[in-house]
């Protein structure tokens, strides 16, 4: 069975979606009947597609609407529909490269407020995972903490922000103009009833969390931070840390690197 | 009390019987009554205290690695039985079968046990690319070929039948050589599968190609027929478009008159995706179904 005559109808309806193109193609294969000719038939379909990933955006990315203005919005969603075709069967990832987007082509205090917004969505139905306490850690001597594994809580998002969109965040988009500002650190956390909590960090405690997550043993998190931190300091600062990410609920879990499996790596 | 206590197992008869083959018990009994469950009802569907015998879920909505979706989903089937209504199979697509997703299904299917399993007959992703809307077909034999063997091949996967609804459509083309129902029946009878008939989908895509809704309905055999759906929708210009922002029009009622007649209490769907009303309006188009039972019975 060949679908090759289907296939070409798909990739000329897909292109009438996006750009518009093929619609004489397609608009010769409709059949008109009653008042309505085959370009008003078509277009129920490009018009339905633009309207339903606007809103999938305008709802998963509220406060960002608001600065922008829904007109302006409108225009950005479509901009980006057509730069980023959605890549998965539910529109709820429709948006996981606007921010980037945003700040290339847009702007960069737009871009942080957006990857705030996509931050507390993952913290809403992002993976499930139980918080480490510091029992947990106080069971290792400190000849074998160069030898853990941290992982961080899945929901966990950090930061760093050349803007004040955190406030705008935190105030809904209301009384707070989004502007650029000295680069700032923050973390955003899954709290209780899935609502996402959001802080401050020190560059420190930034540092070492994105050192940890781009290398979860604490021996190659050291190393890395060696290189952007005064290295005699190291130590302490990741100790702190340690102690500030456990108070909050950071830390998933905490094995020596023999235990840990390889899917957990 | 005895005729509830009938009532009941019958209705409960019907609700398991959803995922094999159509359920056929005709007489005065009321059809298991769902709503679409959208998240300003999951409050109440949490608590259990939604006045109806199952749910329906979109099942994308659930495909999650976490979280609060799931929560409620595990809350809420501890009160009620759901069904998985899907909008992103592709069937109707030429982009091979997604595993992914398939396997996101079976692990939903295997945590929360459904009733019934159900998408669209049309395509929905091309290219890699993932539209998000219910796309019309031709109506083709080798269309037919084509989507029935995905369907099939599905089954072959989730291990059980599944539920394929009809479409509201805007757009027909010259390529195809037979009506709907007839390619609607040659899927189903094809690829064994059931139907969800979407009685409001019938009354758009009879006003906007010109047939009579009646004919569509006697066309479609009674033994494929498994879940109804009942939604409104709106005129533009001179076209209907399926909305699903309004109650359930009176067209659509009376169609389900001679649905109900024909087919029998098979379980029924009211849909609302947009200007959701209170719950005690949509509960309000539930009872509206079982009056309409109790009519045709008395």
């Amino acid at each position: 069975m060949s679908s090759a005559r289907l296939s070409h109808f798909q990739t000329q309806f897909r292109g009438f979606l996006y750009r518009g193109h093929h619609e004489e193609d397609l608009a010769a294969q409709v059949r008109s009947v009653g008042r309505t000719g085959s370009n008003g038939r078509l277009g129920v379909y490009r018009n339905a597609y633009f309207i339903r990933l606007e809103a999938a955006l305008a709802h998963d990315f509220p406060v960002t609407e608001k600065i922008l203005g829904k007109k302006k919005f409108a225009r950005c969603a479509g901009d980006y529909a057509l730069a980023n075709p959605s890549g998965s069967p539910s529109l709820r990832r429709f948006g996981h490269q606007f921010a980037d987007w945003l700040r290339a082509e847009k702007s960069p205090t737009l871009g942080d407020l957006a990857a705030i917004e996509w931050a507390a969505l993952n913290v809403f139905d992002g993976p499930d995972a139980n918080a480490a306490d510091m029992p947990q850690l106080q069971a290792f001597t400190p000849e074998e903490w160069p030898s853990l594994h941290i992982r961080l809580m899945p929901t966990l998002a950090l930061l760093a922000l050349g803007s004040n969109a955190e406030r705008v965040w935190l105030a809904n988009g209301e009384g707070v103009e989004l502007e650029a500002a000295p680069i700032r650190y923050v973390a955003l956390w899954r709290g209780e009833q899935y609502r996402p909590m959001l802080a401050a960090l020190e560059s420190d405690n930034y540092a070492v969390l994105a050192a940890i997550t781009r290398a979860s043993e604490l021996a190659v998190a050291s190393e890395c931070l060696a290189e952007e931190l005064d290295s005699d300091t190291v130590p302490q600062r990741i100790a702190a840390t340690l102690h500030l990410a456990l108070a909050f609920g950071w830390i998933a879990s905490i094995e020596l690197t023999d235990s840990v499996t390889d899917e957990q790596q | 009390m005895h005729a509830a206590v009938n009532c009941l197992r019958i209705r409960l008869v019907i609700l398991r019987d959803a995922s094999s083959a159509a359920p056929k018990v005709h007489g005065p009994v009321a059809p298991p009554c769902a709503i679409g469950l959208r998240p300003a009802f999951y409050a109440d569907a949490r608590c259990g205290e939604i006045a109806v015998d199952w749910l329906e879920l979109i099942t994308e909505n659930f495909m999650v690695p976490g979280g609060q979706p799931l929560a409620v989903l595990d809350d809420v089937r501890s009160h009620f039985p759901i069904a998985f209504h899907g909008v992103s199979m592709n069937l109707g697509g030429t982009d091979p079968l997604d595993k992914s997703y398939l396997k996101a299904l079976t692990t939903l299917i295997e945590r929360f046990e459904p009733l019934s399993i159900s998408d669209h007959q049309c395509w929905t992703r091309h290219g890699g690319h993932h539209l998000h809307d219910l796309l019309p077909l031709p109506y083709a034999e080798e269309v037919i070929v084509h989507v029935a063997d995905r369907i099939a091949q599905v089954q072959d996967t989730l291990g059980r039948q599944i539920l394929i609804e009809n479409l509201s459509s805007y757009a027909e083309f010259d390529w195809s050589s037979m009506t709907e129902w007839e390619f609607l029946v040659a899927v189903a009878e094809r690829a064994d599968c059931l139907l969800l008939l979407d009685l409001n989908n019938i009354v758009v895509s009879a006003h906007n190609h010109g047939f009579d809704p009646m004919t569509y309905l006697n066309a479609i055999p009674a033994e494929r027929v498994a879940q109804h759906h009942l939604a409104g929708h709106s005129t533009h210009g001179a076209l209907k478009i399926d909305t699903h922002d309004h109650p359930v029009s009176r067209d659509v009622w009376h169609l389900y008159d001679a649905a109900r007649t024909r087919y029998g209490p098979v379980p029924v769907c009211i849909e609302r995706d947009d200007n959701i009303p209170t719950l005690a309006e949509l509960l309000g188009e539930v009872e509206h179904v079982r009056q309409h039972a109790a009519g045709i019975a008395s």
